[in-house]
């Protein structure tokens, strides 16, 4: 998930990997991702076209890298959604089955 | 010392030291015969002596905001990052207590037997020494231990002008424990205890909590004294504007920050970014 995850930061705001470590881990509080991972997945989405890196320079702080998302990138995250929406239906329709057949036998769902 | 003027010229944080030497090494698979003049202090030392007229082609230093303190925009225009890292406490299989000492008890370890020496590198001189006070001071707030901060201060036994020299006397066992970079105490082999990322200066996450820290570097006269704050460790690099081989510094630059140079700074430690 920590991919397509950064693909729909970058996509949201082209940014640098500082601030998109602040960023995904404000949206997964639950499952901390060390800033390391964060920089390896992003140089790994270069090498795989995703994103393209530029130095950009801020007013007051030194030049960063900074990452913007590219057509293939836009394609990765996509096949991502797709991907998540079938494993999303595959999840409900075991939970539904379960539910029916829990009311049947008298079960309940917490048991 | 007499300088070759065809020379590229690098200065760099001595924690960079092996990185900067392995990318120098794919530089001369392009210019086999290009002559590379190195020197290295703490970074607070080699921004100096680029304020105090020293020419070179390429600095590389250990905190960002000594570029911004020391020399932009008069010497330099921007800098650029390129790695981060964190700091831990780094011992040798011979110090005294390294069997027992642990990710909990470290403080009570160093500061519960008087014969062990624990060292720090010079705020004045080295960001690894001031961050390391940002570390002391930070501890006593996550551990909530009053008076923390100020014992570990009181306790140091060595102080040295860089953070690869801390590493040195460690294997030389002229100290049991030395508050390193976490990259420095990989080179050197050296094993280590990690802090939480809450302290160890290494995670933007935690930024606002790091910046409760804050260490004063004494000026050489009254009013000149500078104030830092914690921050995340992010290492830069830039081309001085008196640099005579701009564009072999931008070359040398291209390698570090390129995907070489990441799998260089990889292999040291750094994380780079």
């Amino acid at each position: 998930m920590i991919q397509p995850m950064l693909l729909l930061l970058i996509l949201k705001k082209p940014t640098h990997g500082y601030e998109l470590i602040q960023s995904f881990n404000a949206l997964h509080e639950d499952e901390i991702v060390e800033p390391g991972t964060i920089y390896r997945n992003l140089r790994r989405m270069e090498k795989e076209g995703f994103v393209l890196s530029n130095w950009e320079a801020t007013e007051t702080g030194p030049a960063r890298r900074n990452y913007a998302i590219t057509r293939a990138g836009l394609k990765a995250l996509q096949g991502a959604v797709l991907k998540l929406k079938q494993q999303k239906k595959e999840i409900e329709d075991f939970l539904t089955e379960y539910s029916d057949l829990a009311a049947k036998e008298g079960h309940s769902d917490e048991n | 010392m007499k300088t070759d003027p065809n020379a590229l010229k690098i200065l760099h944080a001595g924690a960079l030291r092996k990185p900067i030497k392995d990318c120098i090494h794919l530089l001369w698979e392009k210019y086999p015969a290009l002559k590379v003049e190195l020197d290295y202090a703490g970074s607070r030392a080699c921004a100096s002596a680029v304020a105090e007229g020293k020419v070179v082609d390429v600095i590389a230093l250990a905190d960002y905001q000594v570029f911004n303190d020391i020399l932009i925009p008069r010497f330099v225009d921007t800098s650029f990052v390129f790695a981060t890292d964190q700091i831990v406490l780094a011992f040798d299989e011979f110090s005294t207590d390294s069997n027992r000492i642990n990710e909990q008890n470290w403080m009570d370890v160093l500061l519960g037997n008087a014969t062990i020496k624990y060292a720090r590198s010079d705020h004045r001189l080295d960001p690894c020494g001031y961050r390391t006070l940002m570390l002391w001071q930070l501890a006593e707030q996550y551990y909530a231990k009053p008076g923390l901060y100020q014992a570990l201060e009181n306790g140091w036994s060595n102080l040295y002008p860089k953070s690869l020299d801390l590493a040195v006397a460690l294997l030389e066992g002229k100290i049991d424990y030395g508050f390193e970079y976490m990259s420095v105490a990989k080179q050197m082999n050296l094993p280590y205890i990690q802090f939480p990322p809450e302290i160890n200066l290494s995670d933007p996450r935690h930024a606002d909590y790091y910046a409760r820290a804050r260490v004063v570097i004494e000026g050489n006269f009254p009013g000149l004294d500078s104030e830092i704050w914690g921050a995340p460790i992010e290492f830069a690099v830039s081309i001085p504007k008196n640099s005579n081989q701009k564009e072999l510094a931008q070359e040398f630059i291209e390698i570090l920050t390129g995907p070489r140079g990441e799998e260089i700074l990889e292999a040291n430690g750094l994380i780079p970014c």
